[in-house]
């Protein structure tokens, strides 16, 4: 390329025009050889020697910054300015970046700001061809020069195109001897733009094969991580720290479902998703400790859009409603924001959220890709915890059904077989002491079965709301917490069978209201519970040995409100219940009686020195 | 009590099937502690008891519904058909609900909890060698009810029960696989205490499959899931958890 010597052009003629839109083609280098009909500045020789050490500086570069400084120094030399500057046009069309050589910092800080790409320097934004110029206040175009800004009369524009897009222009001001910019000053700078264009390209593919294999890198890291066990949530903050890294954000969260909602949102939950409240779980970047634990609703944010539409959704400028987001926004506006659905085996599990701060770049293809794929990550990290506690849950039953079946296997059976021979024994002889010891010894046993085949149920049947047996033996348990006896609860006949929904929330009720009684009213040291079933009809028996209540059953002349001083019950009633409470037990009582009796039952409760008996009975629907 | 069996006619003839040799021990000291009733036969697996009973032909077979090579619902089911004689007692040690369900599937005369106080062993023996049944078909329509629509319960639950959504907590559902047609019809047959050649016949199928189908009907009651260590869990050794509950 160098060696080819093409015919000078005519010179003269407003070159500004002359080579619109030269890019990187043969065209311009060719221009470029006609550099030395003019000579202005040196031999025409040493011009295109100083462009090809430009060039070669130049390309030689591969860090963008570290590019963008050597185009702006290297057309400074090439064009023999005093100032040089590249202008990097950012989205908005004004200037993103600023990149100036031959001005003292004293003089830049004493000016203030940067240029933003006003005036001439919009001028080539707008329309993107090289400007020529003798003095920058000659065009009308010009809005003058900040205070404290150094004269520049002699002006060359030359954008600078990268992809096929423009990605800024080198400005030059001030020819260091005085005279104006050339048409050949202008070639040899176009031509030096079409390299930068490329050096630039470079720079940016070298950017992004690093930022890929970091990301590779991390992805890898990241895996590692999954397979090692117990590192828990430790995982999901390392991938926030990744994307944050490798989306070039200023904050990344990770938010879910509030626990108390649903953990996961199925399809079947569409509605649902709307007004369920989202938690952000974990945070990093800008402010991200107060973030950790901020709900928001998940309706109108950027994350709740991507967990309903299964989808990456970006914005470019994020409104507040995502708490991630106003963070970053603080008050104004928010700035390009994305959001990652966490898709788990069973539903969406959450949504990672990445946001830059107001006026930064959007996010590029790559960047939502790797967002995507860490979002994969995260989703999988959180299966696999939930995978873990699985496993140690079904050790745990296993280990639960193992003693279940231990007790059924061998301890049930060994008692049985005993409480036979006993019984055996017992019908052989006619001894009544020895009969009526044997007899006790069996009902013992056969206690004892009970209890066991009890304790077998609950270690096998992991508590469902549907069995009738499981649910009486919580309402018992609930309702005797605060009683300090265990309550021995007898189920007999086939209650699951016979004990349906609707008749089940009359037994329980009738238990309640029967054991708080007990609870509040009856200083007694035990209680037993009976509900036994047959074809016909259902009993429940409440049994306590306190005394009995005041004014109820035969012996009314008991009370259940006077103790010994000092007697937590008997302050209760020093507070002012000793005339409501057997009132309520009144209407409890009536309440129990009317239960039954719509069953065709009857409730009764009967006391003696001994006991207190409540026995409640409905007759089953046929 | 009342009379287990007349004493001067012959004793009423009882096979026992039990994997514990310690539980047949009690049964023969107990049964043969009353002058009517004579343990014929004793077997520790159902293979051996298939085998014997048909040769024994007793007039009673106790059955434990558990067995390290199988149930005593299968055994039952193929001694009504290889022993037509035999009336079957099905004895367990979980509870009335279980047993019911064991003997019904099974087409017993009844069931008989372990447990010496309550229904008396006995007697109960006494009775279904007499001819009659202990299972009163009134339990037994509940029990078809329950188990046909068991939505019904989980709806009326859940409405009293909003807020029990307990994290972790068993989504009831489980056990509430929907029963095929077929199914719910031979369900009803099982019922009526047919035999699985009964009910071949009935619906033209081959006994085998029948049975395969009185199998399916037993994992999709939830027989596997709760009563599994009760019947199944030795056959099919420690298989807890097959219902992941996903919340």
């Amino acid at each position: 390329m160098v060696e080819r010597v093409p015919a000078p052009r005519p010179t003269g003629a407003p070159a500004s025009r002359g080579s619109a839109g030269a890019t990187g083609s043969a065209g311009t280098v060719g221009s470029v050889g006609s550099v030395g009909s003019v000579g202005s500045a040196g031999s025409a020789e040493d011009r295109l020697r100083g462009l090809l050490a430009a060039n070669r500086s130049v390309v030689s570069e591969l860090a963008l910054p570290a590019v963008l400084r050597r185009i702006v120094e290297a057309a400074r030399t090439v064009a023999g300015a005093r100032y040089a500057a590249l202008g990097v046009i950012g989205i908005d069309g004004r200037l993103e970046q600023f990149v100036h050589s031959g001005m003292d910092a004293e003089v830049v800080e004493l000016i203030g700001h940067l240029p933003t790409g006003r005036g001439v320097l919009g001028a080539l934004i707008e329309e993107p061809e090289p400007i020529r110029l003798h003095a920058i206040s000659d065009d009308p175009r010009s809005v003058g020069f900040p205070a404290g800004h150094p004269p520049m009369h002699g002006f060359l524009g030359v954008p600078v195109r990268s992809r096929g897009e423009v990605f800024g222009n080198l400005y030059l001001a001030e020819r260091v001897d005085g005279s104006d910019f050339s048409s050949d000053d202008e070639d040899l700078v176009v031509a030096l733009a079409a390299s930068a264009g490329v050096a630039i390209e470079n720079a940016r593919l070298y950017e992004e094969s690093r930022r890929r294999q970091e990301w590779l890198r991390a992805s890898a890291e990241i895996s590692r991580d999954l397979l090692r066990p117990g590192l828990g949530e430790q995982v999901l903050v390392r991938i926030a720290d990744a994307v944050l890294r490798l989306a070039d954000a200023d904050v990344v969260t990770l938010d879910f479902p509030d626990r108390e909602t649903d953990a996961v949102l199925t399809d079947a939950d569409e509605p649902l998703a709307y007004a369920v409240r989202l938690v952000v779980g974990v945070a990093r970047g800008v402010g991200a400790d107060g973030l950790v634990g901020t709900a928001y609703r998940s309706g109108p944010s950027l994350a709740g859009t991507a967990m309903r539409e299964r989808r990456v959704v970006l914005a470019e400028a994020s409104g507040p409603a995502d708490a991630t987001l106003a963070s970053v926004a603080e008050a104004g506006p928010g700035g390009p924001a994305m959001a990652c659905p966490l898709v788990g085996e069973a539903g969406v599990r959450g949504a990672v959220v990445v946001a830059r701060r107001a006026g930064s770049r959007p996010f590029t293809p790559t960047d939502v890709e790797m967002a995507e794929q860490l979002a994969t990550h995260a989703a999988l990290a959180l299966e696999l915890a939930d995978g873990r506690a699985d496993e140690e849950r079904i050790a745990v039953l296993e280990d639960r059904h193992r003693i279940a079946r231990d007790l059924h296997d061998h301890v049930i059976q060994r008692i049985f077989a005993t409480a036979l021979s006993l019984e055996a024994v017992t019908e052989r002889t006619d001894d009544t002491t020895v009969r009526s010891a044997l007899g006790r010894a069996v009902e013992d046993l056969d206690e004892t079965i009970r209890q066991i085949r009890a304790s077998i149920f609950e270690l096998q049947e992991p508590p469902s709301s549907l069995d009738a047996r499981a649910v009486l033996l919580e309402v018992v348990a609930a309702a005797t917490t605060g009683l300090g006896v265990e309550p021995a609860l007898t189920l007999e006949g086939p209650v699951a069978t016979v004990i349906d929904p609707v008749l089940l929330h009359d037994v329980t009720a009738v238990l309640r209201e029967a054991l708080t009684n007990v609870v509040k009213h009856a200083r007694c040291s035990a209680v037993s519970v009976r509900v036994a079933v047959t074809a016909e009809a259902v009993t429940v028996e409440v049994i306590d040995d306190g005394p009995a209540p005041r004014g109820v059953g035969p012996d009314g002349t008991r009370r259940d409100v006077t103790g010994t001083p000092g007697d937590r019950d008997a302050t209760d009633a020093a507070a002012g219940r000793t005339t409501r409470q057997p009132e309520r037990r009144h209407r409890g009582l009536a309440n129990l009686t009317k239960r039954a009796r719509d069953r065709g039952g009857d409730c009764t409760l009967t006391t003696d020195e001994r006991e207190t008996v409540l026995r409640w009975t409905a007759l089953l629907t046929p | 009590m009342d009379r287990p069996a007349d004493p001067v006619t012959t004793p009423v003839t009882v096979f026992l099937l039990d994997d514990h040799e310690i539980v047949r021990r009690g049964l023969v000291d107990l049964l043969e502690s009353h002058d009517g009733f004579r343990v014929v036969g004793e077997a520790g697996t159902a293979a051996e008891a298939l085998r014997r009973i048909p040769t024994l032909a007793p007039q009673v077979a106790l059955l434990d519904a558990r067995l390290p090579d199988g149930s005593g619902i299968d055994v039952c089911r193929d001694v009504q058909v290889s022993s037509p004689g035999t009336r079957c007692l099905i004895l367990t040690s979980y509870d009335d609900d279980d047993a019911l369900f064991a003997a019904v599937m099974a087409g017993a005369s009844g069931y008989l909890l372990k447990q010496i106080r309550g229904t008396s062993l006995t007697e109960a023996v006494a009775h279904v060698a007499a001819g009659h049944s202990l299972i009163d078909p009134a339990l037994v329509e509940r029990l078809l009810e329950r188990i046909r629509r068991p939505q019904d319960a989980d709806t009326a639950d859940r409405a009293r029960h909003p807020a029990s959504g307990r994290v972790g907590s068993a989504r009831p559902g489980s056990n509430t696989e929907t029963l095929t047609d077929r199914e719910q019809e031979i369900l009803t047959l099982i019922a009526e205490g047919l035999t699985n050649r009964q009910i071949g016949e009935r619906l033209h199928l081959a006994e085998k499959t029948v049975k395969n189908y009185v199998s399916g009907l037993l994992a999709k009651l939830g027989f596997e899931r709760r009563t599994q260590a009760a019947v199944y869990g030795a056959q099919h050794g420690a298989e807890p958890a097959e219902h992941h509950d996903r919340p």
